[in-house]
């Protein structure tokens, strides 16, 4: 028994929706919990697509979350199925937010908010922290990811240089210095 | 018009937003504080807020940023801006997904993009330190409540097991207490 179109982008809607809803903390947080709606439960897609989802996801520029939601509804149910899920996973946080921005003003002098906000930021602060160590990890495993590191944080920390064109420059050096080493390569073989 | 540059502001930090939402984050801060659309502190306060609400944070403070800008609709076209170009790319990739997953070109290119998409990261810990426990006036000395919650974030996220949002969670309560 096949569910009618509109079924369907109903029910993809309604499954974003929810995950939109229910995972705090961001667009990795929700990977596993997307993976286990849709591979697991509803059983859309197989479990190969969704690693594919996960890793264009993360390779395109965009919120993660996003992106995953474009390509998994995109798969199902074409441009209608993209549309959808992306509205579903945008649309709980775009509510919390629109009425906490029509709020803060209220509280924002509030002392014990802004007590709780300070901890926020310095527990998020070391999160983040942790984050840049565990990817520095996995990222910098030679000379040239090193210094494009350092290089791109000094300027966006200190110097304040366009993000545009600290991007294009690592895409442009990645290109170059994996170009020349391949090279390389075929002459020493 | 306040609602087609933000729009466009927003659908640019959605393209060149590579590396997730922390990295975005350190994006969208360079692009409103230049613009002079939001303050230091707001920014960060609002960056707190989207760490304990669903929702990803990049949208998170594309709503909030449109709204003090331009009420409704603009945050309206803010989450609508950062969300767009994925739009486009994201189905033009599913499209041909074997070229571009077998692109030497892209893969390559990637390998130039993400070291600097983890300096983006650290320049958003920078920014919450700054924000928190850093004091600018006297930078030897930190703020001593804050500064032990982030050492215990530190070593929760380190040695733990216990979920980052519980952390956050967790420091917002200590806050409370110690800041």
């Amino acid at each position: 028994m096949k569910k009618s179109k509109a079924a369907l982008l109903w029910d993809l809607f309604a499954t974003f929706f929810k995950i939109g809803a229910f995972t705090i903390g961001g667009g990795l947080a929700m990977l596993p919990i997307i993976e286990r709606e849709i591979v697991d439960k509803k059983q859309y897609i197989p479990k190969e697509e969704i690693v594919d989802a996960f890793a264009i996801s993360q390779s395109l520029p965009g919120v993660i979350a996003i992106n995953s939601a474009f390509y998994i509804g995109y798969r199902i149910a074409g441009v209608a199925g993209a549309l959808v899920t992306a509205i579903g996973v945008i649309l709980p946080s775009f509510i919390t937010i629109l009425a906490i921005a029509i709020l803060f003003d209220t509280v924002s002098g509030n002392v014990y908010v802004s007590k709780a906000l300070t901890g926020v930021k310095a527990g998020v602060a070391g999160v983040i922290a942790v984050t840049v160590v565990r990817l520095g990890k996995s990222v910098i495993k030679d000379w040239f990811a090193l210094i494009l590191v350092v290089l791109a944080f000094v300027l966006t920390t200190w110097f304040d240089v366009s993000i545009v064109i600290i991007i294009a420059v690592g895409a442009l050096a990645g290109y170059l210095y994996y170009q020349v080493r391949r090279m390389r390569r075929h002459d020493i073989d | 018009m306040i609602l087609i540059s933000l729009f466009l502001v927003f659908a640019k930090i959605g393209l060149i937003g590579f590396g997730g939402g922390y990295a975005i984050l350190t994006i969208i801060q360079q692009e409103l504080t230049q613009r002079g659309w939001i303050g230091q502190q707001e920014f960060a306060n609002i960056a707190a807020i989207s760490q304990i609400t669903p929702g990803p944070i990049a949208v998170n403070a594309a709503t909030y940023v449109g709204y003090r800008i331009a009420g409704f609709w603009g945050s309206f076209v803010a989450t609508v801006g950062v969300s767009l170009p994925s739009f486009v790319l994201v189905i033009l990739v599913a499209h041909f997904i074997l070229k571009f997953k077998e692109s030497r070109v892209v893969a390559s290119c990637m390998k130039g993009i993400r070291p600097v998409t983890v300096a983006f990261i650290a320049s958003a810990a920078i920014f919450f330190a700054l924000e928190s426990f850093i004091n600018i006036q006297a930078p030897l000395f930190v703020n001593w409540g804050p500064f032990v919650i982030f050492v215990g974030a530190v070593l929760a996220a380190t040695f733990t097991k216990i979920n980052v949002i519980l952390i956050v969670l967790l420091s917002m309560a200590a806050g409370l207490i110690l800041c």
